[in-house]
């Protein structure tokens, strides 16, 4: 049941994540507010020397700068974390670090994500997933491998993330181990052979592991996954001939895109239907 | 020979005035009786002792008597028979029939199978079946040979009553003596039986006749009657041989053969009670067995091989027998169901229906296979020397055979472990890694072998190279014994180990005792390579640690830093002191180290070995 459910949550996450890709573009595109020196001084000052609700407060504010402001703040973050600093502070300075999404901060996060308090890895694991840059694939791919489940499930999410396609053998590797967050992220990430090795894992791997992966598939463009990869997709799904084999396929024609591609919404249609997907060869491309 | 003590001083005027009564008597009972006894009647213990003058004279006969050749045999109790074969590579020979004692094997490699109110006596270099006799109700206790008679003991289940047997080559009976007392088991030798019997004594009996030419007073619980090697010996928990001084066995100054084996697995007992009958036992107490016999050199007696061997179900082993050392080891493919001592080395019989030799030294030596499940053996092996080939150090079979017990071999592996650390061998070292994390072996071994480990101080190349090892979720590769390496390491001042240990203080799937173990030894090895790692793990832990041990754990890199951090590392350790953040007892220590000292301290290193937060040294 534990795994179903995280199963969902995943693929939801994952759905959002393809149909909304414009929400985080949107965010940097904010005009880039002015930096107030004195007042990032003012901050650092207290992270410094405050007590831990001064520490508390002065990570709020910092993680509220954006722009050219979040790069500073992320600095005076990241000096904290290199010095240490109670439980609740460094929690609060990880999410502050994972907001403010600058790379300079991966190498001053990526050590708590082997700390050995729970809670500290896994807001570090998170926050990596923002930081971004090749050390924090490094660290993510690294924590797929460490003792800690929760991290484990948010580093093969954060590698999705980042699109970090060289750690698609890691997410394999951690796949068949109980880590169902590694099938949405490989759906979100395989390329051509790698996506035929994690459809081949139908009928291997419980259903509700592999919606996670296949529905990323199904959504993104066809330059990534191509039409008859799709196609060929739908028309397994749709031989499974099982109720969640079904149910699967509504949500994804429910959210697949209105100007999306003719003959994947037309196979979609077919496979709901119980029909088979076999658009003739000649047929490709033309239906608009 | 030395003087026997002054109580029962043979040659005293007493003694010697009571043997001269002694042989009054016999003279007068011989010629009375017509040939009559040392007692009115045999296996009856209102007798006088005669001072040993009988089994003396009966010695003194036996001196250069002939004797038939020794063969070595081993036979096994199969499902409808017997099994057997001449020791050390004779070929495998059958016998069908019931089996409900465990055969035995006299001297000379005669078989006697009791079972179904009969006993056979089988030629054991063939299988050939010699005799049969019927027994009714009694049952098979033992059973010895001299070539041309044969002796059997017979004995019931519930009951003192036994009878005694002796048989000649044709199958016909020549002796047929009932007993109201329990009979032990006997040995033969040139027409004249050994009969142990009333937990005191050992009658000597013409077997032709059945007269008793001598009796033996021994305080030492004579329930077998033994022919090993050309010697005859007499006892339970120790041994009489038959000798010269054997007149002197009631004031203990016969020529004695004792041994006291070390605690072992199962408590296996030596030789057991002979007046027991030797029921065929598929329980797990036949598994567990002790094997010792006396080497006569001269008028001294030793330990056979200097060593006594035991088994406990499918492990094998020898001791040394001067201080109880383990000499060698094996593990068996199958449990062990019986075995015997040989004049030089050990011969064991597993249920699969294989021979194992080994030699005095553990070295092994082919045996045959007697190719069917067995549920008893036994090894009539006195005159067989056993030579071996080489099975590498001590340390590698202990190794080869922790690979192949089962994981409720714990008693076993416990003895195993203990000895291992007693090598000086540097092998060991790798093997006690790899059985400090080894999950077929029990938690209390692998503490064991961890506890060892961390007292190594050899074999530091297998040591550096475990600490590269990491705990990996995806191989399934668990972390080295970490605070037994930084131990031991640490104690041998080898600083390569820095970097592996300081990278293993920021694994979390490393235990907390190993980490504070990790965290000590870099007080030492530390150097300004691994600053790095120190103050990830300072800034990481200095203000969350939640646990005296993690407590500890950061005041030992707080040493660390202050030792080959610089001017920066100071800073690091006094930033700490200051923050109100960081954990209190953690405060308190660092603000301990970090305080001036009052005058030149100690070496670095002596300094570093200091409990954290203790005073410095007076110079």
């Amino acid at each position: 049941m534990l795994v179903a459910g995280r199963a969902v949550l995943t693929l939801c996450w994952v759905l959002s994540g393809v149909l909304l890709p414009g929400l985080a573009a949107a965010e940097k595109a904010k005009p880039a507010a002015s930096v107030n020196k004195a007042e990032l001084a003012r901050q650092k000052q207290l992270l410094e020397t405050g007590n831990e609700a001064d520490k508390l407060a002065a990570l709020d504010e910092l993680a509220k700068q954006t722009g050219a402001g979040a790069a500073p703040a992320a600095a005076i973050v990241n000096e904290l974390l290199g010095r240490g600093a109670s439980l609740a502070v460094l929690t609060r300075a990880l999410a502050a670090a994972g907001t403010l999404a600058q790379p300079a901060s991966t190498a001053a996060v990526a050590p708590y994500a082997r700390h050995r308090a729970s809670e500290l890895r896994v807001a570090a694991t998170r926050a990596l997933a923002t930081t971004g840059g090749a050390d924090a694939v490094t660290a993510l791919r690294a924590i797929l491998h460490g003792g800690d489940r929760a991290s484990r499930g948010f580093a093969a999410s954060g590698l999705a993330n980042l699109k970090a396609k060289e750690a698609v053998p890691d997410l394999f590797a951690v796949l068949a181990k109980d880590v169902p967050e590694a099938a949405g992220a490989i759906g979100e990430l395989c390329t051509g052979a790698d996506c035929g090795k994690f459809v081949a894992e139908l009928g291997r791997l419980p259903f509700d592991l592999m919606q996670t992966g296949l529905g990323p598939i199904l959504l993104r463009p066809e330059t990534e996954v191509s039409e008859q990869f799709k196609l060929d997709l739908l028309e397994r799904l749709r031989k499974l001939q099982t109720e969640e084999g079904r149910k699967f396929l509504e949500t994804i024609r429910a959210s697949y895109p209105e100007k999306g591609n003719a003959w994947v919404k037309y196979g979609l249609e077919q496979a709901v239907g119980n029909k088979p997907v076999v658009p003739p060869p000649a047929a490709k491309g033309k239906a608009k | 020979m030395s003087e026997p003590g002054l109580g029962s001083n043979p040659t005293s005027p007493r003694a010697r005035v009571r043997s001269l009564l002694a042989l009054g008597l016999l003279a007068l009972a011989t010629g009375c009786g017509g040939g009559g006894g040392v007692a009115p009647s045999v296996f009856e213990p209102g007798w006088q002792s005669d001072a040993g003058e009988s089994i003396a004279r009966v010695e003194a006969k036996l001196r250069g008597a002939p004797r038939p050749p020794e063969l070595a045999v081993v036979v096994g109790v199969t499902a409808d028979g017997v099994v057997g074969a001449e020791l050390p590579s004779g070929s495998v020979w059958r016998h069908a029939g019931p089996v409900d004692m465990v055969p035995s094997v006299a001297a000379d490699g005669v078989v006697f199978v009791g079972g179904g109110g009969k006993v056979v006596a089988l030629e054991g270099r063939s299988g050939k079946p010699l005799w049969s006799v019927d027994t009714g109700s009694l049952k098979l206790r033992g059973g010895a040979d001299d070539g041309k008679l044969s002796v059997l003991s017979l004995g019931t289940e519930r009951a003192s009553k036994s009878r005694l047997l002796v048989v000649n080559r044709a199958g016909g009976t020549v002796l047929d003596l009932s007993s109201s007392t329990e009979l032990g088991r006997p040995a033969a030798r040139a027409g004249i039986g050994f009969i142990p019997w009333g937990g005191q004594y050992v009658s000597a009996l013409e077997l032709a006749s059945g007269t008793e030419l001598g009796r033996l007073l021994t305080r030492d619980i004579p329930t077998h009657a033994l022919d090993l090697a050309g010697h005859l010996y007499f006892g339970q928990f120790s041994l009489v041989r038959l000798d010269a001084r054997i007149k002197y066995a009631e004031s203990f100054q016969a020529t004695r053969f004792t041994f006291k084996p070390r605690e072992l697995p199962g408590n296996p007992v030596w030789l057991g009670n002979g007046l027991e009958l030797p029921a065929v036992d598929r329980s797990a107490r036949a598994k567990i067995r002790l094997f010792a016999a006396p080497e006569s050199a001269g008028e001294q007696l030793s330990l056979a091989s200097g060593s006594y061997a035991a088994a406990y179900f499918r492990a094998v082993y020898g001791f040394a027998g001067a201080d109880g050392h383990l000499v060698w080891v094996d593990a068996l493919s199958a449990d062990v169901v019986g075995g015997g001592p040989a004049a030089s080395g050990f011969v064991f019989c597993d249920e699969a229906g294989k021979v194992h030799l080994f030699d005095a030294g553990g070295g092994g030596a082919p045996g045959p296979n007697l190719g069917q499940k067995l549920f008893g053996c036994t090894v009539g092996a006195g005159a067989l020397r056993v030579a071996g080939s080489a099975r590498g150090s001590l340390a590698e079979q202990i190794e080869r055979s922790f690979s192949r017990f089962d994981p409720d071999m714990a008693s076993a592996e416990a003895l195993l472990i203990k000895e291992l650390g007693k090598l000086e061998d540097p092998a060991v070292t790798r093997i006690l890694i790899a059985l400090s994390d080894e999950p077929r072996v029990p938690p209390a071994q692998r503490d064991a072998a961890r506890r060892l480990l961390a007292k190594r101080r050899n074999g530091t190349e297998d040591m550096l190279a475990a600490l590269e090892r990491h705990y990996d979720f995806v191989t399934g590769a668990e972390p080295p014994p970490v605070g037994p390496l930084a131990d031991a390491l640490g104690a041998l001042r080898d600083t390569r180990a820095a970097a592996p240990l300081a990278r293993h203080l920021n694994d979390p799937a490393n235990s907390m005792d190993d980490v504070v173990r990790a965290a000590k030894a870099l007080e030492v090895l530390a150097t300004s390579a691994e600053l790095r790692e120190l103050t990830t793990f300072f800034a990481l832990y200095r203000a969350t640690a939640d646990d005296p041990a993690l407590v500890a754990a950061v005041l030992s890199v707080g040493t660390a830093i202050l030792r080959v951090g610089g001017a920066e590392g100071r800073a690091v350790v006094e930033r700490a002191v200051a923050d109100p953040l960081t954990q209190p007892e953690v405060q308190r220590g660092l603000a301990t180290l970090a305080a001036p000292k009052p005058s030149k301290l100690a070496t670095p290193v002596a300094d570093s070995q200091a409990p954290a937060g203790a005073k410095p040294k007076k110079p």
